[in-house]
């Protein structure tokens, strides 16, 4: 408590005055020589314990008003005083922001730590015996009201809180279910404070972020609506922000680039060591000197030997914000796609087709990564494609119905296309094919000789996976500048061909006349489908510093079209764990980055395309390789093991730790909100939310209670004695 | 003792002598005009009979002739014998205004004396101080003797301690003959002693008229200041604010007068609470009623 006019309390000594003057009194007697003195003492004997309570009742009065009169004069005020006086019920509710950012370490406490600390304490400000009434919105994996109610039980629910979640959390979200939750505590509350216990992340709070519609809402409903920072001053943090495979799906003996992004998030130049494992196994160790708020890229080529999906995993020393300091990719090594050539060799060995061209070019040996077979076209059928993985039609003439038929099925189910256009594709011939393809809009132009009007490749579309090797401009001349022999423009009509997608175009040597198309690809259910115009002819390949000529195109032009995993290998925190499979799964089990098992997760739904739907997790809560292993059940009654890392990514927007500055805050915000920082200690929270309150006011009214009461009490004695 | 030649004496004794004269004057003159004729066998007069006239002394014979109601009177003889207990004890001196409860109970046993003295009854007086008989006038009649009563009452003062019924069952034992007693008295003293003093005397035949002289101050209990009340009787000290104790006191005095008249009534005593500040009238008429009611008992 303290006082306005502290100099009044020196009159406290006044308030022995009427206690002086009760003693005073008891000692002025007027003499009186009296005859019935046995009544007299009868009637003290009756009414002595009585009148001594009486009278020390009038005393406590008199003292009381004097002592109040003395306090109000010297103006006090305290936040503690009115809980002692009486008051209405309060209300308040907490929003944690559990996100992964609230884990940093500060001062030797973490963001969320420090925002628990300030929740408890609120809730132990409440009192459950006034109907004060709190609850508690947890803004984690998912939105959260953990409790509400009682004080105290929600403060004991509290306690068990241990960190945030690895994530991002949906902070308008939680600013909604507060809103909800104000009409929950219903009307019995007089007062609702709504406290946002945040680090106020800059990269969450901005005006992109939605907030204003909630932060409007709860002031309408008149709630006192406060956003606490509880993040620390100094905010370094260096992070694993992503991995970049050159191709998520290599082919065992293959190597494949990981681009690793480093990041300091800091303002001060930071040193660490970076460490990459392939499946729980350093394979390279690099330093960095990161200068502040400086990304470094660490390119590490990764050549596994062994086939199967392999976790690759980046660790850094762990900093003051753990859950970024490790990041984790799958790569998916196989054995090798099995390529089925449908075509025939050119009769003249002087004059190779199509054909030929993509079996030179396919036949490279015992380890390579694709190992290609030939067949006839019109021996093409069902079985003959289900013994593939990917089909290549080499300059097809005429495909019949039945076959075209076959060839949607095997992409519809997820095998991959490419057709290779020559000078025998005949135009009529493949409309029904690629009306079986769902390509409608697309047309095969008519052959063109270099001598007529050469052309050459012009990119359109660089992130076109089957222009990986290109993407790379120094090696874009090589695709960009050979002069095409023959080549067959497609053309697109764009009304009708919204699903195509185009990613070279043919260009007159002028580099200024478009003459078409040259590569489209499009998806067909679970498959992919590529139309090259300009097939790799021996003739193409006149870059005799690269083995194989314009082979890069080829080989992820097939590789872009070679089928995906069943399901994606890579998850965000949070997202739900769900696999689909082509053969039902069996003993099924999961475990997390720790090595613990997760017992009975999964369910399994059969879906309508044949496969198997596998839901294991809801949310994936924890960042890191996940294993599944299980075994899939053939229809022939065989089994396969299928042994399946996982990997789950944090957001990396959460390694930025960054505060939002309140004048950036002010632009999006009511003006009502107020905005704190728990660094000013908590003194300037419980300020706000409790303003010292003039006592002055109230302290008179007893005054004068008191003084009422007295007279009263003493008038009602009077007449009680004066009988 | 005072001494005659005493001017204060002299003082009091004139006044106590004209308030008991008046007194009885004023009763005469006022609710009874012929209330002292006797009803001996010696004729006085007749008159004119008056509401009240005891009807067996209308004179038929006389009625029969003149057509008037004419009563009979007769010159008054009695063997009435009026013995005064006035309670000198030290209570009796308490005041609150000019006199005291024993100046009025001197005044009143005066005036009773007076009556008696005019009615030729024989009267006495026995002064009691607290439990002790001190002083007492024989029982005779006349003027001389009424003389001596008033100087006995105004050289008295009021002093000792104790029950007043002690004083009274004392003087009971010197009461040769029957007769009326009237005891003044404040009665501060235990009810049942006062019954027990009461059937003594009624147990000898005698009447029993107790009569109660009151201050207000005892009755209303009007202190309002912190008040040190010093006892009359022994040493009993004590401080008090006035107004705490006031109603426990007022219940303590009433319920002690609800069991004194209840006691003294059953004894067979007319009783009557005389406070100092009314009339001596009202105990003369008193007096007179039970005289009247015991002249006709014994005659009967």
């Amino acid at each position: 408590m303290n006082f306005a006019a502290p100099a009044v309390l020196w009159a406290l000594p006044l308030v022995l005055v009427p206690i002086i003057i009760h003693l005073l009194q008891k000692r002025r007697f007027r003499r009186v020589e009296f005859s019935a003195m046995e009544f007299l003492l009868r009637a003290v004997r009756r009414t002595r314990r009585r009148v001594m309570l009486e009278d020390l009742l009038l005393l406590i009065l008199r003292t009381l008003a004097v002592l109040f009169l003395i306090l109000a004069l010297a103006r006090p005020n305290s936040k503690d005083l009115p809980l002692l006086l009486g008051r209405e019920a309060h209300g308040e509710v907490l929003i944690l922001d559990a996100s992964l950012s609230m884990n940093h370490l500060g001062d030797g406490q973490s963001a969320y730590g420090k925002a628990l600390s300030i929740a408890s304490r609120r809730l132990r400000e409440l009192d459950a015996k006034m109907e004060d009434r709190a609850a508690v919105i947890r803004a984690g994996l998912r939105v959260d009201r953990v409790a509400s109610g009682d004080p105290d039980e929600v403060r004991r629910v509290l306690e068990e809180l241990e960190q945030a979640d690895p994530v991002r959390g949906d902070l308008v979200g939680a600013l909604h279910a507060a809103a909800r939750t104000v009409d929950d505590l219903g009307p019995e509350t007089s007062r609702i404070s709504v406290t946002v216990l945040t680090d106020l992340q800059a990269n969450t709070w901005n005006v992109e972020g939605g907030f204003s519609a909630p932060f409007a809402e709860l002031v309408a409903l008149g709630c006192d609506v406060q956003i606490l920072d509880c993040g620390s001053a100094l905010r370094e943090n260096v992070a694993v922000t992503a991995i970049d495979l050159s191709t998520s799906r290599l082919v065992r003996g293959d190597s494949c680039d990981a681009l690793i992004t480093l990041r300091n998030f800091g303002d001060t130049e930071t040193a660490v060591q970076a460490t990459l494992l392939l499946d729980e196994t350093p394979i390279a160790s690099e330093s960095f000197v990161l200068g502040g708020r400086q990304p470094i890229d660490w390119n590490v080529a990764v050549a596994p030997v062994k086939s199967g999906a392999r976790a690759l995993e980046v660790r850094l020393e762990h900093d003051a914000l753990v859950g970024d300091d490790t990041r984790a990719a799958i790569l998916d090594v196989g054995d090798g796609f099995r390529v089925l050539i449908a075509g025939e060799a050119s009769a003249h060995q002087d004059a190779p087709n199509v054909f030929d061209g993509m079996w030179r070019y396919l036949s490279l040996g015992e380890w390579a990564p694709l190992r290609p077979t030939a067949l006839p076209l019109p021996l093409l059928d069902h079985d003959a494609l289900a013994e593939s993985d990917l089909l290549i039609l080499a300059d097809p003439g005429r495909v019949s119905l039945r076959a075209a038929e076959s060839i949607a099925g095997f992409v519809n189910s997820g095998g991959g296309l490419l057709l290779a256009l020559g000078p025998e594709t005949g135009q009529e011939q493949v409309r029904d094919l690629l009306l079986q393809l769902e390509a409608t809009g697309l047309t095969v132009g008519t052959p063109i000789h270099a001598e007529e009007s050469p052309a050459r490749l012009g990119i359109v579309d660089a992130e076109t996976p089957a222009l990986r090797f290109f993407q790379d401009v120094r090696w874009q001349p090589l695709l960009t500048e050979v002069p095409h022999a023959i080549y067959r423009p497609l053309n697109l009509d764009p009304n009708l061909a919204g699903n195509l997608h185009v990613g070279l175009r043919f260009l007159q040597q002028d580099a200024s006349l478009d003459a078409g198309a040259a590569l489209v690809d499009w998806q067909l259910g679970e498959g992919n489908i590529a139309v090259l115009a300009s097939s790799p002819l021996p003739s193409w390949n006149r870059m005799e510093e690269l083995p194989g000529g314009t082979l890069p195109l080829v080989y992820d032009l097939l590789f872009s079209l070679a089928p995906k995993p069943g399901f994606p290998v890579s998850y965000p925190v949070g997202a739900a764990l769900s696999l689909q499979f082509d053969h039902p799964p069996t003993d099924t089990q999961l475990r997390d980055p720790a090595g613990l098992l997760l017992n009975g997760l999964s369910e399994l739904a059969s879906l309508d395309n044949g496969r198997t739907r596998l839901d294991l997790l809801a949310s994936v809560p924890r960042p890191g390789v996940w294993r599944l292993s299980t075994r899939l059940l053939l229809p022939d009654g065989e089994e396969i093991s299928l042994e399946q890392p996982l990997a789950v990514v944090i957001p990396t927007e959460e390694s930025d730790l960054r505060a939002a500055l309140p004048e950036s805050l002010r632009e999006f915000l009511p003006p009502s909100v107020v905005i704190g920082n728990s660094n000013e200690n908590i003194v300037q929270v419980e300020a706000s939310d409790a303003p010292a309150r003039d006592l002055t006011r109230t302290l008179l009214i007893l005054v004068l209670a008191f003084l009422v009461s007295e007279t009263l009490f003493a008038w009602f004695l009077d007449r009680r004695r004066n009988l | 003792m005072q001494q005659a030649s005493d001017p204060r004496l002299r003082a009091r004794l004139q006044r106590l002598e004209l308030r008991a004269r008046t007194a009885v004057e004023g009763l005469r003159g006022g609710r009874h005009p012929s209330p002292i004729k006797g009803s001996s066998t010696t004729f006085a007069q007749h008159r004119e009979y008056v509401a009240g006239d005891d009807l067996r002394r209308l004179d038929w014979r006389l009625m029969a002739r003149s057509d008037r109601n004419i009563i009979r009177e007769y010159e008054e003889e009695t063997d009435l014998r009026l013995w005064i207990v006035l309670d000198a004890s030290a209570s009796m001196q308490f005041t609150s205004g000019e006199w005291n409860k024993f100046d009025y109970g001197s005044w009143l046993a005066a005036a009773l004396a007076r009556v008696a003295c005019d009615q030729n009854d024989q009267f006495g007086l026995m002064l009691t101080h607290g439990e002790k008989l001190e002083r007492t006038l024989p029982a005779r009649g006349g003027e001389g003797h009424w003389k001596s009563f008033c100087h006995m009452l105004a050289e008295s003062e009021p002093e000792g301690a104790g029950d007043p019924a002690i004083g009274l069952q004392l003087a009971a034992g010197q009461m040769d003959r029957r007769g009326l007693v009237v005891w003044i008295s404040d009665f501060l003293g235990a009810p049942e002693e006062a019954a027990t003093g009461v059937n003594l005397l009624r147990r000898k035949g005698h009447d029993v008229i107790a009569l109660r002289t009151l201050d207000h101050a005892e009755v209303d209990f009007p202190f309002l200041r912190n008040t040190r009340f010093e006892g009359l009787e022994g040493s009993a000290v004590l401080r008090a604010d006035p107004n705490t104790i006031r109603a426990a006191y007022l219940e303590e005095f009433e319920k002690h007068g609800a069991e004194l008249r209840r006691g003294l009534r059953s004894a067979g005593c007319a009783f009557r609470r005389m406070p100092i500040d009314e009339p001596l009238e009202v105990g003369l008429v008193e007096f007179l009623a039970q005289r009247n009611a015991q002249k006709l008992g014994g005659r009967r």
